[in-house]
């Protein structure tokens, strides 16, 4: 159970952004020295605003993009050193779920074929086995055998989420990264998709990598938390840990944005000032010192808090942790 | 194939039929295919029976469109022309279209100076008068049917290329394609399979304008007297032959160039209507 099976080291990602035409590329640090790692069977749940890198990080998961510095590696092997065989091994093993349902299903491929492209791709796509695995995949995620015959745009939001989790799911993965998988969708409709993920992770033995900015979907299906800003780690620890006592006050911040029903007056509402600075020019010391309530200018905006073990298994970068959280 | 479900059925026909100069545009083209399908069966004479003694008859009810300076029926040479025009117009646009797509797909796809090589080589092409080019290279070859239909193909694809490659870069920024990666997909399935597809509506749009182009190209051609050459009955050389005697025999010229405009109308009018119907919000 307790086996590595991705991790990063130190990765990196920018994008060179033009300003002006009258100025050379500016690099947009996405991703900027990521380390973190998952178990088999664990699930890790990615927090973060738009902006702070989350989607990035999945990607050089995937090896979609490829990192300017460090490595992200897949059962100790480093992604960038996968070709041939291996390379395909590791794309059936690790599958995707994606944020927009609409713009994820190729709309000129019926439902089956979309189902089956991954089976077919991995040379699993012929014979009766293949029949029966199609519509038993469909049956699984809720979808019926005559829907597979259908085109993407006869299914509303929720429907399509559930065939690009079959397609996911069609080539058995020991893996699935899934970047707001429901963000896309109505309130009611949320609840059965993660639902159906709870499953489905318990029934395959998945590992999940869950990128979201809503914590409360974070909080029904992860182990492990990790919270993002501005392509920086800024807290990671097990999820009743992160919860229950966060160590940053950025996480705090997003704790207290989560509305409670039962909240009867208790606990205060931090906002945040401001909006997420611009990763093209991040500000000097902690990326959230700028926002932060409890910044020292004299501190915070001149050293970088490194990400350090506060309390058992449980990181924070911030310089007042101790302080603020005891 | 289950037909009811497809966007075919869904959205296109419901937008294309409520448009009714598209739907006069496909009538017109079906009738044309019709008619040069059929021709020897519609058609009253030989097409190239020369009857001297019946030499520049006006219209009547035995030579509906009257006889040219040989004798010949112009009726029957002009629905024989039809096959001539339609063959051109589908073959040219046919290589175009081919040449267009490849180029367009592997510049849009691959990018970085893959792109630049074939898209400044577009640019390059666009810079020949395309008319005088076909002049000037018809003038080293022999005028001929096939000569006509390759080389009208041969600088008419750029249009093509261009419309595909833009396709191309907005199509592979969408997630059903890092989708496709995700799972595997090779860059020739993707471009088939994902790319492609959903590519082709602007191209068919591209495709029907063309053919009316190609036949407006190539009836150009066979009136100058260096495409289609007689006694092969197109409706540009049947103009030419119109054009000697047009103070006295005014429906030499006439039906060939009515069938010319209202082909070159009808495809035109199918081409819109089918761009219409494939609404950008609707499509991809």
């Amino acid at each position: 159970m307790n086996h590595t099976l991705l991790e990063t080291r130190d990765i990196s990602k920018s994008f060179p952004v033009r300003t002006s035409p009258f100025r050379g590329a500016v690099p947009l640090r996405a991703v900027n020295c990521v380390t973190l790692s998952l178990a088999e069977g664990e699930t890790l749940g990615l927090a973060g605003e738009s902006g702070s890198g989350k989607s990035t990080l999945g990607k050089l998961l995937l090896r979609l993009l490829k990192p300017d510095g460090g490595a992200a590696l897949y059962r100790g092997r480093s992604l960038g050193d996968l070709h041939g065989a291996d390379l395909l091994g590791f794309r059936k093993d690790v599958q995707m779920i994606f944020q927009d349902p609409y713009s994820s299903l190729n709309p000129r491929m019926r439902v089956g074929d979309i189902i089956g492209e991954p089976l077919k791709i991995h040379g699993l796509g012929t014979g009766d086995g293949y029949r029966e695995r199609m519509v038993s995949l469909a049956g699984r995620v809720g979808l019926t055998e005559e829907h597979l015959r259908r085109y993407p745009h006869e299914f509303s939001g929720g429907q399509r989420q559930r065939i690009g989790i079959a397609r996911a799911l069609a080539v058995s993965p020991r893996l699935i990264i899934a970047d707001e998988p429901v963000s896309a969708l109505d309130l009611s409709i949320q609840a059965q998709i993660i639902n159906l993920l709870q499953e489905l992770k318990e029934e395959y033995l998945l590992s999940f990598i869950l990128i979201a900015h809503d914590l409360t979907v974070l909080r029904h299906m992860s182990d492990r938390i990790a919270v993002m800003y501005l392509g920086t780690i800024v807290e990671m620890g097990n999820a009743e840990d992160v919860f229950s006592g966060c160590l940053h006050p950025y996480t705090e911040a997003l704790l207290s944005a989560v509305p409670h029903l039962e909240r009867g007056g208790r606990g205060k509402r931090i906002v945040l000032k401001g909006d997420i600075p611009s990763p093209l020019a991040p500000p000097p010391g902690c990326p959230f010192h700028p926002r932060c309530p409890h910044a020292v200018p004299e501190i915070c905006a001149v050293r970088v808090p490194p990400l350090e073990e506060k309390k058992p298994a449980h990181l924070a970068a911030c310089h007042f942790s101790d302080r603020l959280f005891h | 194939m289950d037909f009811r479900t497809s966007f075919f059925y869904t959205v296109f026909w419901k937008r294309f039929r409520r448009n009714r100069f598209a739907l006069a545009g496909a009538a017109v083209v079906a009738l044309l295919f019709i008619v040069s399908l059929c021709a020897p069966l519609i058609a009253p004479y030989d097409p190239a029976a020369i009857d001297a003694y019946r030499v520049l008859l006006p219209p009547s009810a035995s030579h509906w469109m009257g006889t040219d300076e040989l004798g010949r029926d112009v009726f029957t040479r002009v629905i024989y022309g039809t096959r001539i025009s339609l063959y051109v117009g589908f073959v040219a646009v046919g290589i175009a279209v081919a040449i267009g797509t490849l180029v367009g797909l592997i510049s849009g796809f691959y990018g970085g100076w893959i792109e630049s090589v074939l898209m400044r080589f577009v640019d390059i092409m666009l810079c020949f008068p395309t008319f005088f080019l076909i002049l000037a290279v018809i003038a080293l070859l022999e005028p001929s049917i096939w000569n006509i239909m390759l080389i009208i193909g041969i600088t008419g694809w750029m249009g093509v290329a261009r419309l595909v490659r833009a396709e191309v870069l907005s199509i592979k920024e969408r997630d059903y394609i890092m989708a496709a990666r995700s799972i595997g997909a090779s860059d020739i399935r993707i471009l088939l399979l994902h790319i492609l597809p959903n590519a082709a509506a602007p191209v068919l749009v591209a495709a029907t304008l063309g053919v009316g182009g190609a036949i407006l190209t190539e009836s150009a051609l066979s009136f100058l007297g260096i495409g289609v050459q007689p006694p092969m009955p197109s409706w540009g050389n049947i103009l030419t032959s119109g054009k000697d005697y047009l103070e006295f025999a005014w429906w030499l010229s006439l039906f060939p160039g009515l069938a010319i405009l209202v082909t070159v109308l009808a495809y035109n009018l199918l081409g819109e209507g089918i761009r219409d119907a494939l609404d950008p919000r609707i499509h991809g």
